[in-house]
């Protein structure tokens, strides 16, 4: 089953000069795939993954996301589908500051309206999953940069999407912690969760099963 | 939802302390001040009505002028109609005491004086004349002797508790004597204090002194000053009639004009009240512009929040926020801000009127409801100001806020 189905994605933004970020994209993505979009800044891959992660919405095309259309859904329906389907991984990892790991994770399912009960018994998994069982309690500025990213997937993972999208998972990490990210990310993909990462760094994107080059708002090639 | 927003706003608000309290500033200077006010306010208006309703329900008392019109249900009040020459004479009194269902009647006059003896000085004593009819009006106690009686001398006086401690110190006044504009008075009885604070805002009935009308009359060249007079109807049923019997006695008295009003103790408190209602209405609306600049302050910082914490705005988005989680979550923040303004505000207020209190002799009176309205003044601000910073939040746009450095 194609988890995401694009067809005719097209995007323009208006400004003083209107600007083609997307030219007709199709591409489908089945459940289970682990996928790099790679592309030299500027292509229109983050504008893509901002779509798929339905943040953006595309000028015209159609999208179905497990199905359904999702190309013009209102705020609040996108807003569902974010927190049931999609997890997001950022390159600054994009946890709230003044909060505790463990607030941080909880967040998807306080909008998700999940008793705290329940919602504290997953956050402590979830946080185990990802080897931060024991930092719980730490705030934001007191972990590191490779533990703040594995906060992030967790708080992706509580929700249990179908989909995981990761922009420049690694961006700020060194070398060898982005490749315990990137395994974390593989282990996650063979439990079955569709994995999508943004990237421009090749030795991040060997790690997915297929590669999908942008450039100029074009998908250039798949493979 | 609305737990965990209630929570996340406290947290954003322990998390900048002191900008925090300064933004509550202006609401915890409104709210205390009105609550303060409110307090002191009904703390006068029960000391007041204590110490008139002392004199009972079955009094009337005609005051020269016509301070008072009532319509439609209100009493308004202008207090300079009865300033100047009074119109009252001893004919009124004797008339008031002819009528039916009147058991006594006392005319007061007001003296100008100051009673001294040796170096001591009674300042701010009242100096009334009166008959001794006036002890059977009011019953005061007496701490020592008794009040003025027919057959006392002219020059017989009886002192408040505070006019004796003024002019005696602690010692025994009964048979001494003192002087008002060097005329020897000898004091025949010093009244208990009655602690029921002043009345009409006026001297404190503690530091009267009491004289005759014949001494009145030797004081004043023959021509005293009734300057009201005070009538006790036998039953409290009967005043209403006596009130009108009174009035129209009077009118005739007169020449049909009405420059005199005939009043009952709950008139009296109401044109206390109708005076302490229009300063309470006054400071109410200082301090409304004190809340009115407190909730223009919570918008301010609420927007400044806004702008900081755009990406945290996006983060939430991106994590399923909706529009309208957003805008209750901001708002919340406003409003715990703004009420958590009011409630220091309350406890300000109860600090501030305690310590006037102190000052004033005043206790001050603090009703549920007072807070109440506090309460729900600090909501509607944080709702009312909070609403624009709440829906700048809730319109952001998840990418544009995930971008924002």
């Amino acid at each position: 089953m194609n988890v995401i189905e694009l067809k005719e994605i097209n995007k323009v933004f208006h400004g003083g000069e209107d600007t083609i970020a997307l030219r007709d994209v199709n591409l489908q993505i089945k459940q289970g795939e682990f996928v790099a979009i790679m592309g030299p800044s500027g292509s229109g891959k983050s504008t893509l993954m901002n779509i798929i992660g339905l943040l953006d919405s595309p000028s015209t095309g159609e999208y179905k996301l497990e199905g359904h259309d999702v190309s013009r859904l209102s705020d609040k329906s996108q807003a569902k589908m974010r927190r049931e389907k999609i997890g997001f991984v950022f390159q600054s990892f994009n946890l709230i500051p003044r909060m505790s790991l463990q607030q941080n994770v909880e967040l998807p399912m306080i909008y998700d309206r999940i008793k705290p009960a329940r919602r504290h018994q997953r956050a402590v998994a979830v946080l185990n999953k990802v080897g931060l069982g024991d930092r719980a309690s730490y705030r934001v500025n007191q972990i590191s940069g490779g533990q703040l990213q594995r906060a992030a997937i967790a708080r992706a993972l509580v929700n249990q999407p179908s989909l995981i999208l990761a922009d420049e998972p690694t961006g700020n990490l060194d070398s060898k912690t982005g490749q315990v990210i990137m395994q974390l990310l593989t282990d996650l993909n063979h439990s079955g969760v569709t994995v999508i990462i943004v990237t421009h760094d090749l030795n991040i994107a060997r790690f997915a099963k297929r590669l999908v080059h942008v450039k100029d708002g074009r998908i250039e090639s798949v493979e | 939802m609305i737990w965990e927003n209630f929570k996340m706003a406290i947290r954003a608000i322990l998390g900048a302390k002191l900008r925090s309290f300064l933004t509550m500033l202006g609401i915890i200077i409104g709210i205390s001040a009105v609550v303060a006010i409110n307090g002191i306010g009904a703390g006068v208006k029960k000391s007041v009505s204590g110490s008139i309703s002392d004199l009972g329900s079955n009094i009337i008392t005609v005051v020269s002028g016509k301070t008072i019109s009532k319509s439609g249900g209100k009493t308004s009040i202008s207090p300079e109609a009865g300033i100047g020459t009074s119109t009252l004479t001893q004919t009124d009194a004797d008339s008031i005491g002819k009528l039916d269902h009147i058991k006594n009647v006392a005319p007061l006059d007001l003296i100008s004086g100051l009673a001294t003896r040796n170096n001591n000085q009674a300042q701010g004593a009242l100096i009334l004349a009166t008959t001794p009819a006036y002890q059977s009006i009011r019953d005061q106690k007496f701490d020592k002797g008794r009040f003025l009686n027919a057959s006392d001398p002219a020059n017989a006086a009886v002192l408040g508790s505070q006019a004796k401690t003024d002019l005696f110190g602690n010692d025994d006044a009964i048979g001494q004597t003192f002087q008002i504009r060097g005329t020897d008075f000898k004091v025949v009885g010093v009244v208990r204090s009655t602690d029921t604070g002043s009345s009409l805002g006026g001297p404190s009935f503690d530091s009267a002194i009491y004289i005759t009308f014949a001494a009145a009359k030797s004081l004043t060249k023959d021509n005293p000053q009734i300057f009201r007079i005070i009538a006790q109807v036998d039953d409290a049923t009967n005043v209403d009639q006596s009130i009108t019997r009174i009035h129209d006695k009077l009118l005739s008295n007169h020449g049909n004009q009405e420059d005199f009003s005939a009043l009952t103790q709950k008139d009296l408190i109401g044109t206390v009240s109708s005076i302490l209602d229009l300063l309470a209405t006054f400071i109410a609306a200082i301090a409304s512009i004190a809340l009115l600049v407190g909730g223009i302050g919570i918008m301010n910082i609420m927007l400044v929040s806004v702008t900081e914490r755009t990406r945290e705005i996006g983060i939430r988005k991106a994590l399923g926020a909706t529009r309208s989680m957003i805008l209750t979550q901001f708002l919340i923040e406003a409003l715990v801000l703004s009420l958590l303004g009011g409630v220091l505000g309350m406890a300000g207020a109860v600090g501030m009127a305690t310590a006037i209190g102190h000052f004033a002799k005043i206790t001050p009176v603090f009703t549920p409801s007072s807070f109440l309205s506090a309460v729900s003044i600090s909501v509607g601000i944080g709702i009312v100001f909070g609403l624009a910073p709440a829906f700048k939040a809730s319109r952001k746009r998840p990418i544009e806020a995930l971008r924002y450095e």
